[in-house]
């Protein structure tokens, strides 16, 4: 070997072996140098192993990231190009983003509910408000028809309760129609109730005389419990006060605003 | 069947209590309750009327007559 060039010497032609030496100049620290040798396994050793896939090199949602070519990633989000935006404001960034109070109209229905006859309170119709549909501070405006169908003499009510369940049992009075008393032919009303609700309590102005307690400055004579939380029935029922009228539920409307 | 659990003004019904007081009727006067059919009764609450009818019991006590049954209320 003395006196050849490396280019010179004859090629191993194979990978390095753990037992092969390989020649080295050690740095003494002091600008000098001492001739050693290193074995292959020295050299291998200091080496980054082999890259396996799910065990040396992680995965992105299982694929391996080794191989060629590009990985197909998402682009950058930049508002309103890539990503919308909400009333003009981006939705990119940290932190919680606020969501004023806004309307939702759970429920809306023209469905003819059972005609009740006899007298009685029965349940012509109900509607199911999911738990969570509405915020703890909210405003509701409901608005329910109900029909007298028949009878030639006699006073017919639309009333309408809230309840956990689809029961009259046990069921809370929200409102009272006006008497309905006319004979002979079909009378429909269009009722209203509003309901003020502050920390899942709500307020009710008096429940008889319907028409004129809404629009009048009576005080809230009553509270009651309105937990979004739970689910909320609202039950459409039809009171026969004398037994001589059929009456019915012909539609309904829920509007809410979350404060 | 539900049951009501009365107790000096106040009855507990579906794990609520509620307390027994007056509301104002069709007619405008001040009520403790109003029978609304030969078994239906409003019964006025703090929170708000409730409607009981005599598919409930009171106190584990069933009742045919609506009134008896108010009556056990109060």
């Amino acid at each position: 070997m003395a006196n050849k060039k490396i280019s010179q010497l004859t090629a191993k032609g194979t990978a390095l072996a753990a037992t092969d030496l390989v020649e080295i100049s050690e740095s003494d620290g002091a600008g000098g140098y001492v001739t050693k040798s290193v074995t292959g396994a020295n050299v291998k050793s200091g080496l980054q192993p082999t890259l396996v896939s799910a065990t040396n090199i992680k995965t992105i949602n299982s694929t391996t990231l080794l191989g060629s070519g590009d990985l197909a990633v998402q682009d950058t989000l930049v508002s309103a190009t890539n990503i919308k935006t909400i009333n003009s404001n981006t939705i990119l960034g940290s932190g919680n983003l606020v969501i004023a109070g806004g309307q939702i109209v759970p429920a809306v229905s023209n469905t003819i509910g059972t005609t009740i006859t006899g007298a009685t309170i029965a349940m012509s119709d109900s509607v199911l408000i999911p738990a969570g549909t509405f915020s703890s501070n909210c405003q509701i405006d409901l608005t329910w028809i109900p029909s007298r169908l028949t009878g030639a003499s006699g006073t017919m009510q639309g009333l309408i309760y809230i309840n956990s369940t689809a029961s009259l049992t046990g069921a809370t009075l929200m409102g009272t129609s006006a008497n309905m008393t006319t004979p002979s032919i079909v009378t429909n009303n269009r009722c209203t109730r509003f309901i003020a609700v502050r920390s899942n309590v709500a307020t009710l102005v008096l429940t008889s005389g319907l028409a004129s307690s809404d629009f009048s400055p009576l005080n809230p004579t009553e509270t009651l419990p309105f937990n979004n939380s739970s689910d909320i029935y609202i039950i459409f029922a039809i009171n026969n006060v004398s037994g001589v009228t059929t009456g019915r539920n012909v539609g309904y409307r829920i509007i809410g605003y979350n404060l | 069947m539900s049951n009501i659990k009365t107790s000096k003004g106040k009855i507990t019904f579906n794990k609520t209590e509620y307390v027994l007081q007056n509301f104002t009727n069709d007619s405008d006067e001040s009520v403790s309750y109003a029978l609304v059919s030969d078994s239906q009764v409003h019964i006025g609450t703090d929170k708000g009327i409730i409607l009981f009818d005599l598919s409930c019991t009171i106190n584990k006590e069933t009742f045919t007559d609506i009134n008896l049954f108010t009556a056990a209320l109060y």
